[in-house]
Parts: structure tokens; C-alpha cells; sequence
């Protein structure tokens, strides 16, 4: 059953340097107790994504400019303040890639536990929820029972605070936790204690998690279905075995073969994606990603590609997709050179063709 | 396979090597750091670095990796002298760094260059990149004045900075071109060893493979040697035939890297190994982890004997021995070039 529906979701942010694309009409959507990794690189909008979702955007500088997100039915971009209050912490869980920047210094660890359990129902008495803080802990693996709850997270390391996110995310057993980069900034035996306590944590409370990550190794140890961001839009979903195994997008392409694994055969260059992602003060016209994209055609220049379903669960936004054997190489079989972009100084700015299709 | 416990090859000596670029032996680099114990302030010292020995040949690289505070980023350091070695040699072309006089030392910076994690950090602000480049070669008074913005321009074409983006200023580059300069600006000196300190840590997938591609060439075409330091594994195994895995401020095994990553020895290094993502969901489902429990102890509390017997999950399986709370395991040869810090390495292997 599907817990979260995404619908042509789209964020501008205002700066003082104008307007930033930053989500342009992306819809995903999340069954119960799945994982769903969304991976991307920086500035992707897979965090404004995350932000949008619980509706933790910095308004109004960020503001959701169109779209629906869908949770049990309800649409969180219209729900009230009180709704989504309600909803917070209780239904949808976020947990951050810096704990240290989520904790408040001045409080210990077991106040802000507190304040994330009672979630405003003061007046309680102290021993049931000083029992429940231990088990929390207990749960996360913290050591050190009422001596840790006096704590403050400065005395913490990385690892540790980051547990302390965890048990206070997963204390009211949410349907829905969006964890963004929660390892990222971790060494890899804590990453490997992290990752393995949220998707046993989860799995027990059936939670739905969406994990944001940049990290192609994460995504193929941990979630079951991926959606792959690339200058704020989706450009591929699918399932993971099938991403890795046959991707179709270009992009996707681009990025397994650019990541060093300690299985590969070393004596080959990485496959590099040249070039940098586009402005998204100013996106260009057609594909974000035709730029640096070796298969890219005349239309890829001025036309973007909407996503289309090439297989079960499988989903595509691209002009000309990479064959197998194609993805396999990491280069088109084709050897006529991609074609540059079509003359467009003289006649404005390459933003005036956005959504024009020819 | 038994192990001969007298053998008395260096750690990380390479078979059949002609002389060493760089030779370290026995570092130690200790720090003087605040107690918090006890009622009167007081210093205590912290040993970030602890008895380290290895070689680097020409034209070789050789990794250091480990966990922050393993002390890989301060080896690197002390082997420049930027942080003085409390003892221990480095001999860089056989003649000892500690030793030199200023102008000396001077002298031989400028064929040992570092490329740090975040370019921007030291490059200033307000120099553009060409000059920044150009005051490397005016610093070393390297080549005649008149031809040295020609050698900045072929530098910085080596390493991919397009000519438009030559007179432009750091803030005004992405973090991968920062880091194209920090690669030219360490290469205008003509080194004959670059300690790359977390080159592509702070940089995307898609970069980081273009700079490491970068170094790759670099290795092939000029016979540079590297001290590549590196949290990550995958990297490593990309760029660097050896391998040295770090732990607590001791190297606890050293070898070539696919052999280290195919078949780890050490405790320490198969944990961390296993804790390591594959790109590939097949293989992820294969793949036992070994998850430690806890965390690096603290350099101020020092285990005594093997600095990771505390978190060693094999040492259960040898129920009767202190030796590992007891006695400092030192690095034995396994097999030429193989080396390992472990009482018990043949036992578990």
C-alpha cells in the first residue's frame, strides 16, 4: 500500500542572486515499511527534497511552488500548521547528516530525549518516561544507562550523537523516516553500525525510510528501490537490482562507472562524467544533463525529457536512453560525436526556451 | 602457514627496490595537550604517531589509510616537517629532513609538495589562480623569470584548468577546479614526492574520478611518488598499488592493496575492509560485515599492548592469552612486502 505520493513536486528557492531551480516537478512514491534511497550528487535537490517532504523547508525564502506530496491521504502542502505538527515526530521522522547541528548544546541528551517523547504533554510523572529513556537508549545501543542521559552532546562522539538522533526519530515508531546522509562525515565501522541499527530498527517497527545519500554503496547495501536526482529532477527509478544491473539513464550511467569500488579492476582510468552540473539560476533549456552527456541528440538540447516507463517499476526521463551493452562500456556504441548546442547567443538567454518543445 | 617471528625486513621495505625516495624509520610524533584529570591543570603528552617505518620508491605511491585520528593526515605532515617528529628518521633521498639547516630544508621542500582535501583553505583569496601558481616558481626561483608564465599556462593545461578560468580567483571555481590548481601549484616545484592528503574527499562522484584520473596520469607520465592518505578504500585501491591501514597512531598492516583488500590479515584491517560499500547490490547480499562495537579509544587513554585489542572481535577466539593486553604486537613479514602487526595473525588467518 502506498504510504507517500509525490506529485510534480517543485521548490524554488529565492536568493539575492535570483530564483534557484531547486526541485523541478518530481514524483516518487514510498509503499509501507519500504526503503527508498534517493541519490544524487551535491545540488541535486535531493535535500530540499527531504525538507519539502516534511515540510521543513525555510519558508519563505524555499517555498514548494507546485505539486502534491500525499501522506495517508492527506496532502501535506495544503495541511495546517496544526496538522503537520501532529504529523511530526509522530507519523514522519527526519534524522540529519550533522547531529551536532540538530542537538542543542545547552541541553543534555536525555531533556531533548524527553522533549521528543512527551512532544508537549508535560506534566507526566518522571519515572515512566526516565524508564522508556533507558530502553531508548538500550535500543540505540548506547551504553552507560542514567550517566549517558546526563550528558550533553559535545561529550559525544559523531557515532554516538548520531544514535541519540536515532532513538529520538524512532521513539513514537513513525511510518515514515527520512534520513539525509546520516552517515556521511562517519567512519565506515560506525557508517556499518549506523546503517545496520536503522534497518533493524525500522524493519521491527515497520517505518518507511527514505534515505538520501550520495553514496552508490550505501544505496546498493540498504534500500530495495532508488530514484536518481540530477539538477532537480528524478531522471531514473528503479529497483536497485535493476539499476545497477541495466541502468538506462546516461547520468546513472555515468555515476557507477565513476565510482571507485574495491572490486574493480584497477588498471583501467574511472570513466569521469566531464564537465560540472548546470546553474540552476539559470537551467538550461532542454536536458539538465545533456551538457555532459555522450549520447545526447539535437533535441536533447531544447526539449526536456519527461519521465516515460521502460520496465516494471522502472521509470526514465531521457531522449536516448543507454542500451545494456551501452551501460555495461559506460559509452555509446556509436561513434558520431555528440552535437554541440544549437546557436543560441544573439537571441537571449537559454532560459527563454525552457518548455518549449519543437 | 607459520610465520617466522625473527624476521627482520623493515616494515614496508619493497622486494627488489632501488633506492628509496622517501625512508621513514621508528617515527613518533608526540603532542603536548591539556589534562582534564585531576584538580590542577597540567600537560600531558599524546602520541599521535607511534613507531612508524615504511618506504616509498620512485615513481611509486604508497596509501595510508585509516579512521580520522588514526594519525594518517600527521604522518603526513611530520614526514614534511610541518609538524616536527618528537624522534624516528626521515630520509628523504637518503638524506635526513630533521637535520637540515633552513636554507637546506628550504631546498628540499620544493621537491616535496602536498596537495590538501580543501584547496581553497590554501590558496588566497586574493590571487588569481595564475599568480598563485607563479608564486610557487618564484618562491623556489624555479626557471628563467621571462618563461615562467608559459610554465604557469602548460601546468595549468596539464592539469585541465581551461585558459579563460586562468585569471579568475579561487572563490570564483568549483571545488574540483580548486583542487586542478592545488595539483598545479604542487607540481610547479618539479617534486619528486607529493603527499596527497584526502585529494578528492570533499568532491562528488562524478569529480572525484576526473581528479583521480588526474593523479593517475600524473603517476604514469612524471614518476612521482605519492603518500596517498586516504579514509577510502575504494580510492586507494584505484590509485595506489601499497597499501599501509593505519589504527590508533600505529600501522598495523601493510602490502599490496589488492592482496590486502582480497585477503586482510590483520583484525582491524578485515573489519574495515568488510565495513566497506560495494557499488553493487549482488555483491552487498554476499558480503559477511563485521561490525565492531565501540569506537576508537581516545589517544589520551592508549591501550596498553595492542592498541586494538580493546575492539578486537577475534581476540575471543584465543581465550587464554594476554599477550594482546600485555605486549605490543611489532610488524612481522607475512610474505615479501607483507607485513603485520597481529600476535596472532597466523592463528586467524
Amino acid at each position: 500500500m502506498t504510504l507517500l505520493e509525490v506529485e510534480d513536486l517543485t521548490v524554488r528557492i529565492d536568493t539575492e542572486f535570483g530564483t534557484v531551480h531547486a526541485v523541478n516537478g518530481i514524483s516518487l512514491s514510498v509503499e509501507r515499511g519500504e526503503t527508498l534511497a534517493i541519490v544524487g550528487e551535491s545540488g541535486c535537490g535531493k535535500s530540499i527534497t527531504g525538507l519539502s517532504l516534511a515540510r521543513l523547508l525555510p519558508e519563505p525564502a524555499a517555498r514548494i511552488a507546485g505539486g502534491t506530496i500525499r501522506f495517508e491521504g492527506i496532502d501535506l502542502v495544503t495541511a495546517s500548521p496544526r496538522t503537520l505538527a501532529d504529523l511530526r515526530g509522530r507519523d514522519v521522522a527526519m534524522i540529519f547528516q550533522d547531529p551536532m547541528s540538530t542537538l542543542n548544546p545547552v541541553l543534555t541528551i536525555g531533556e531533548q530525549m524527553a522533549e521528543a517523547l512527551l512532544r508537549g504533554n508535560y506534566g507526566v510523572s518522571i519515572r515512566p518516561v526516565r524508564d522508556r529513556l533507558l530502553e531508548l537508549l538500550d535500543m540505540v545501543g548506547l551504553p552507560g544507562g542514567e550517566a549517558m542521559l546526563r550528558r550533553y552532546p559535545h561529550q559525544l562522539s559523531g557515532g554516538m550523537r548520531q544514535r541519540v538522533m536515532i532513538a529520538m526519530a524512532l521513539a513514537q515508531k513513525p511510518r515514515l523516516l527520512i534520513a539525509d546522509e546520516p552517515t556521511t562525515g562517519l567512519d565506515v565501522t560506525v557508517e556499518a553500525q549506523i546503517l545496520d541499527l536503522v534497518g533493524r530498527l525500522t524493519e521491527e517497527s515497520e517505518t518507511a525510510v527514505i534515505l538520501i545519500t550520495h553514496d552508490l554503496g550505501v544505496v546498493a547495501g540498504v534500500s530495495r528501490r532508488v530514484a536518481v536526482m540530477y539538477c532537480g529532477t528524478v531522471i531514473e527509478t528503479a529497483p536497485t537490482d535493476t539499476l545497477f544491473d541495466a541502468p538506462m539513464h546516461p547520468y546513472t550511467v555515468g555515476l557507477l562507472h565513476a565510482t571507485p569500488s574495491i572490486d574493480a579492476d584497477a588498471d583501467e582510468d574511472l570513466l569521469a562524467i566531464e564537465g560540472v552540473p548546470p546553474n540552476q539560476l539559470r537551467p538550461p533549456a532542454g536536458c539538465p544533463f545533456a551538457p555532459r552527456c555522450a549520447w545526447r541528440q539535437e533535441r536533447c538540447w531544447v526539449e526536456v525529457p519527461q519521465p516515460r516507463a521502460v520496465g516494471e517499476q522502472h521509470q526514465v526521463a531521457c531522449h536516448n536512453t543507454a542500451t545494456r551493452e551501452e551501460a555495461q562500456q559506460g559509452r555509446p556504441a556509436r561513434l558520431a560525436p555528440a552535437p554541440p548546442p544549437p546557436n543560441l547567443f544573439g537571441i537571449g538567454e537559454v532560459v527563454t526556451f525552457r518548455g518549449v518543445s519543437t | 602457514m607459520r610465520l617466522d617471528p625473527r624476521s627482520i625486513d623493515p616494515p614496508g621495505a619493497r622486494p627488489n627496490a632501488g633506492d628509496p625516495v622517501l625512508s621513514v624509520r621508528h617515527l613518533n610524533v608526540e603532542f603536548s595537550v591539556p589534562s582534564r584529570r585531576g584538580l590542577l591543570p597540567r600537560k600531558v603528552n599524546v602520541r599521535a604517531v607511534n613507531d612508524l617505518s615504511f618506504d616509498i620508491g620512485r615513481g611509486e605511491t604508497l596509501a595510508l589509510v585509516g579512521e580520522s585520528g588514526c594519525g594518517k593526515s600527521t604522518t603526513g605532515r611530520a614526514i614534511l616537517n610541518l609538524i616536527p617528529p618528537s624522534s624516528g628518521t626521515v630520509l628523504f633521498d637518503g638524506r635526513n629532513i630533521a637535520g637540515l639547516e633552513e636554507r637546506a630544508l628550504r631546498r628540499t621542500r620544493a621537491r616535496m609538495q602536498m596537495i590538501f582535501q580543501d584547496p581553497y583553505g590554501s590558496l588566497s583569496p586574493r590571487q588569481t589562480i595564475r599568480s598563485a601558481v607563479r608564486e610557487a616558481l618564484d618562491v623556489h626561483d624555479i626557471g628563467e623569470r621571462a618563461g615562467r608564465s608559459a610554465v604557469v599556462d602548460t601546468l595549468l593545461e596539464t592539469c585541465g584548468i581551461r585558459p579563460d578560468l586562468r585569471d579568475r580567483y579561487p572563490h570564483e571555481l568549483s571545488g574540483g577546479q580548486r583542487q586542478r590548481v592545488g595539483i598545479a601549484r604542487a607540481l610547479a616545484t618539479g617534486p619528486d614526492l607529493i603527499v596527497a592528503d584526502e585529494p578528492t574527499s570533499a568532491l562528488d562522484v562524478s569529480i572525484q574520478a576526473q581528479i583521480l584520473n588526474l593523479i593517475r596520469r600524473l603517476q604514469r607520465e612524471r614518476q612521482i611518488s605519492f603518500l596517498f592518505i586516504s579514509h577510502n578504500m575504494a580510492v586507494v585501491r584505484n590509485v595506489s598499488a601499497r597499501v599501509a591501514v593505519m589504527y590508533l597512531g600505529s600501522i598495523v598492516e601493510t602490502g599490496l592493496t589488492h592482496e590486502v583488500l582480497s585477503l586482510p590479515l590483520h583484525p582491524y584491517t578485515k573489519a574495515l575492509v568488510s565495513a566497506v560499500r560495494v557499488p553493487d547490490p549482488a555483491v552487498e547480499r554476499r558480503r559477511e560485515r563485521i561490525v565492531l562495537s565501540g569506537e576508537q579509544p581516545s589517544l589520551m587513554e592508549l591501550p596498553s599492548g595492542c592498541p586494538f585489542h580493546s575492539r578486537c572481535w577475534l581476540r575471543k577466539q584465543i581465550p587464554t592469552s594476554n599477550r594482546c593486553a600485555d605486549e605490543r604486537p611489532v610488524p612481522r613479514t607475512i610474505s615479501p612486502g607483507r607485513t603485520v602487526s597481529c600476535h596472532f595473525a597466523e592463528e586467524l588467518g
